[in-house]
């Protein structure tokens, strides 16, 4: 009786896939994800002004190297992708901008009060989530990413152009119709995936996290440490796949069905018509 | 237990699955706002400085490859200078030799024609000499001959000769001189 009324008091850590509701300012709930995402939207400006800052100045630090290497090396991925310079100059800023938001949040999520600083109360909650272990987070940088990917194939084939590689007349190409139906359920596909893969990757990596620290119990602060290498290893990988997947997925855009690539990127290298 | 889990199937009934994983369009749109907010900025008054430092850096690669293609094109031209004029002095060289042989090999026939011909004078003086000195000494040899003849011939017939008696005696003498 003793070692089960002893279990059964063990305090469990509470794992909830929705992000919970710390306090509520009028009508705005405030979650601790928000609170997490605050931080991480400040870690990641306060990087790049001081990195711009450093250059301004002619200083230089390993910082400053890694923030510069990290960008320049992204920056020629776009390039590489999607083959045009000035078109890739201005499509760089929102893969570059998500790969950095995406990898300050996955990491700081790492942090070891994230998910271990509970509220006081009979049904404790934790104050400090991961950004992006709330799926309105990974929900809202995916539709981001679709849309402007959307957005620059409506200005690469035109508005009528980029509709009409989803919807066809049947009867004049039913196999056409169909691959435009198909293109449809892609393009949702594609977004649920680069969502629901963030949010499984780091809503998993917290559990797990927090499940290492539950069962080691004192011995956490040893056995919790290749687990978060491991996750910030892992926070890199999802950072770097939802960066090349938005790229691509700008760059398929871009292309209609039946012409080579090289057609349209001669034929719409800058989209505004410049 | 069996309200407990009925109760829970009930709550989970009136959940959409949106509520489940706790998507509310609020939040949504908030996180939206503040990633675009954040792209803004970094758009704005980040990437262009980033950019610029890279096209200069670009620029500075693509100028020194241009310099040191220049410089490469430069040390190629000058090589073909240098072997340009390496092949020139070479050729005013050969030249030079050449007409030095030439002239080296004119002036050698030219000296040895000269001493050929100033050999064959020597001779040819040195001939007319000696025929000359031979000529001299046949006379002489004759004048002498006579001389002796004539003293002889007195010495043997005791009595002057006439200069007809004479002249006979001289010649059979100088015939008989000749044929022995």
């Amino acid at each position: 009786m003793t070692l089960l009324s002893a279990a059964a008091d063990v305090k469990k850590p509470h794992i909830d896939i929705a992000a919970d509701t710390i306090f509520q300012l009028g009508f705005f709930k405030v979650t601790n994800s928000m609170l997490m995402g605050v931080l991480g939207y400040a870690i990641v400006l306060a990087a790049f002004f001081y990195t711009v800052w450093c250059l301004k100045h002619g200083r230089k630090n390993h910082f400053v190297s890694v923030m510069t290497w990290g960008y320049e090396t992204l920056y020629q991925k776009v390039e590489g992708i999607i083959g045009d310079k000035k078109l890739a100059r201005k499509i760089a800023p929102l893969p570059i901008a998500l790969f950095f938001t995406i990898l300050a949040n996955y990491w700081i999520g790492i942090l070891p009060f994230v998910g271990s600083v509970s509220t006081m109360g009979s049904h404790p909650l934790p104050i400090y989530r991961g950004l992006l272990a709330d799926m309105n987070t990974t929900f809202a940088l995916a539709i981001i990413s679709m849309v402007t990917a959307q957005i620059y194939a409506a200005r690469a084939l035109g508005f009528w152009g980029n509709v009409g590689r989803y919807i066809v007349n049947p009867f004049r190409d039913p196999i056409g119709s169909f691959v435009g139906l198909l293109e449809i359920v892609s393009e949702l596909s594609r977004m649920l995936a680069l969502s629901l893969r963030l949010f499984g990757n780091v809503f998993a990596g917290e559990v797990l996290l927090i499940m290492v620290g539950f069962l080691t119990s004192y011995a956490a602060g040893v056995a919790l440490l290749p687990f978060m290498l491991f996750e910030l290893f892992i926070g890199f990988i999802q950072s770097y796949v939802f960066f090349m997947l938005t790229t691509v997925f700008i760059s398929l855009g871009l292309v209609s069905h039946g012409d080579p690539p090289e057609k349209h990127l001669s034929e719409h290298q800058t989209p505004s018509g410049s | 237990m069996i309200p407990a889990v009925t109760s829970l199937a009930a709550e989970v009934a009136q959940k959409t699955i949106l509520e489940e994983l706790g998507i509310d369009w609020q939040l949504l749109l908030l996180q939206m706002v503040a990633f675009l907010l954040l792209l803004f900025v970094l758009t704005k008054f980040v990437f262009p400085k980033l950019n610029a430092m890279l096209d200069k850096r670009e620029q500075a690669i693509a100028d020194s490859l241009k310099a040191a293609a220049d410089a490469e094109k430069n040390a190629l031209k000058a090589q073909a200078d240098i072997e340009q004029m390496l092949k020139g002095a070479r050729r005013d060289a050969d030249e030079i030799l050449a007409s030095a042989k030439v002239e080296a090999n004119a002036m050698i026939d030219q000296a040895e024609k000269r001493s050929q011909e100033r050999a064959d004078q020597i001779i040819a003086a040195a001939e007319v000499e000696l025929q000359n000195e031979v000529a001299k000494a046949r006379v002489a040899l004759q004048q002498e001959t006579l001389t002796l003849v004539a003293a002889a011939t007195e010495k043997v017939i005791g009595s002057v000769v006439t200069d007809k008696v004479d002249e006979q005696l001289i010649r059979s003498a100088v015939e008989g001189i000749k044929i022995a």
